[in-house]
């Protein structure tokens, strides 16, 4: 909130590399938040112990970027679709499919609902419109369905295939 | 990042160290240290109990055991550190973070008791007496005569009859202004000083009195 020179909280990534951010960065992440709030404003570094240098250093660059954004209330998810990705996150997004599922399990680590939302979102628009074969190939996936389950298989969702 | 089981005892065992470093500290009455210790341990285990739910992205999509005994300890540890967590805001007055915490660990572990019985002592502590008396129900019906819960159920008692005593009050101060307005109408000036003077000792001695938090005792 203050346009006063915030205070800088220390944190570590897996391998041990300390990183500086603005508290209004950190507490992007829920579980920093409550940490910081119950334990008050310390010089230790917070080690976090989950996620990688590289990952961290994305997530504090998405979390920078939206510092200001208003705390998003967990109610309001009525007009979540997969399309209102804005310029800034979807460039944001175009990372090898690697980093993107990283970024998944940082963003669900460290309990950042946008990123969470953002990144999921991302991989819900790699498979849309997309069919079996195309979604294999997407994600590397190998068919492990006998060619008889596959029929079956189909035949059980015929109802939301054609319209 | 990695998956295997070895790295989730690591994990576990990191996480324990640092609960039980919290669970020390709060012996000593250092709260805050406690906090520290119990963060830091989530630090370690968090994320880690949904496994399934992103299983799907490892790399080796091994099936995962049905009842992984890693799994389900790595949930009771989260448990029992967001309970402690939740004594310890409890000590510090902070109601709300309170409930919270406890929310958090009966979400990992739906029979700990002592996190529902934290969270009623921070719903009455609060004012929220129904949701007091739902937790305190459960309680009661696991141990029926546990001294705690009674103490809590005296507590709860009292802080309705704070509340009722409000209410009435709020109401009476809002009869008394509405008579003096129409007292008002006829000619009377004076008679708005006095009205006030009501209404500021009534919000004066309507001040909710914290209970000492008790049942503070940890789990190992």
């Amino acid at each position: 909130m203050s346009t006063i020179e915030q205070k800088k909280v220390k944190l570590t990534s897996s391998e041990g590399t300390e990183f500086q951010v603005e508290r209004s960065v950190a507490e992007r992440s829920v579980l920093l938040k409550n940490m910081l709030e119950d334990v008050g404003e310390n010089d230790m570094a917070i080690p976090l112990p989950n996620v990688t240098g590289p990952i961290l250093t994305k997530v504090i660059d998405y979390c920078t970027h939206h510092r200001n954004d208003p705390i998003q209330n967990h109610d309001d998810d009525l007009k979540k679709t997969s399309e209102d990705i804005d310029d800034w996150d979807a460039e944001f997004c175009k990372v090898d499919q690697g980093t993107l599922f990283e970024l998944i399990l940082a963003a669900n680590y460290l309990d950042i609902k946008p990123l969470l939302d953002l990144t999921c979102k991302t991989v819900a628009n790699m498979i849309k419109n997309k069919s079996p074969e195309e979604i294999r190939a997407t994600f590397n996936i190998t068919n492990d369905f006998t060619p008889e389950e596959e029929e079956q298989v189909r035949k059980e969702n015929e109802w939301c295939e054609e319209r | 990042m990695q998956s295997s089981n070895t790295n989730n005892e690591e994990k576990l065992a990191a996480g324990k160290q640092e609960k039980d470093l919290g669970n020390e500290y709060f012996k000593k009455g250092e709260v805050t240290e406690a906090l520290r210790h119990y963060h830091q341990a989530l630090l370690h285990l968090h994320g880690l109990q949904n496994n399934k739910t992103f299983a799907v992205f490892r790399k080796e999509q091994e099936e995962e055991p049905k009842k992984d005994p890693i799994q389900e300890e790595i949930m009771k540890t989260t448990s029992v550190i967001y309970s402690n967590i939740a004594a310890c805001l409890i000590k510090n007055q902070k109601w709300s973070r309170a409930i919270d915490s406890a929310n958090k660990a009966l979400k990992n572990d739906p029979d700990n008791t002592k996190a529902l019985f934290r969270r009623a002592q921070a719903y009455i502590n609060e004012g929220n007496t129904t949701r007091a008396r739902e937790d305190l129900e459960k309680l009661s019906a696991k141990n029926p005569e546990d001294a705690a819960v009674k103490r809590e159920w005296h507590n709860l008692r009292l802080k309705d009859k704070e509340q009722d005593e409000k209410q009435r009050r709020d109401l009476k101060g809002m009869f008394e202004r509405k008579w003096k307005s129409e007292e008002k109408e006829e000619g009377e000036k004076k008679s708005e000083n006095k009205d006030e003077k009501l209404t500021s000792t009534a919000a004066g001695s309507s001040k909710t009195s914290a209970m000492e938090p008790r049942f503070i005792e940890l789990d190992e």
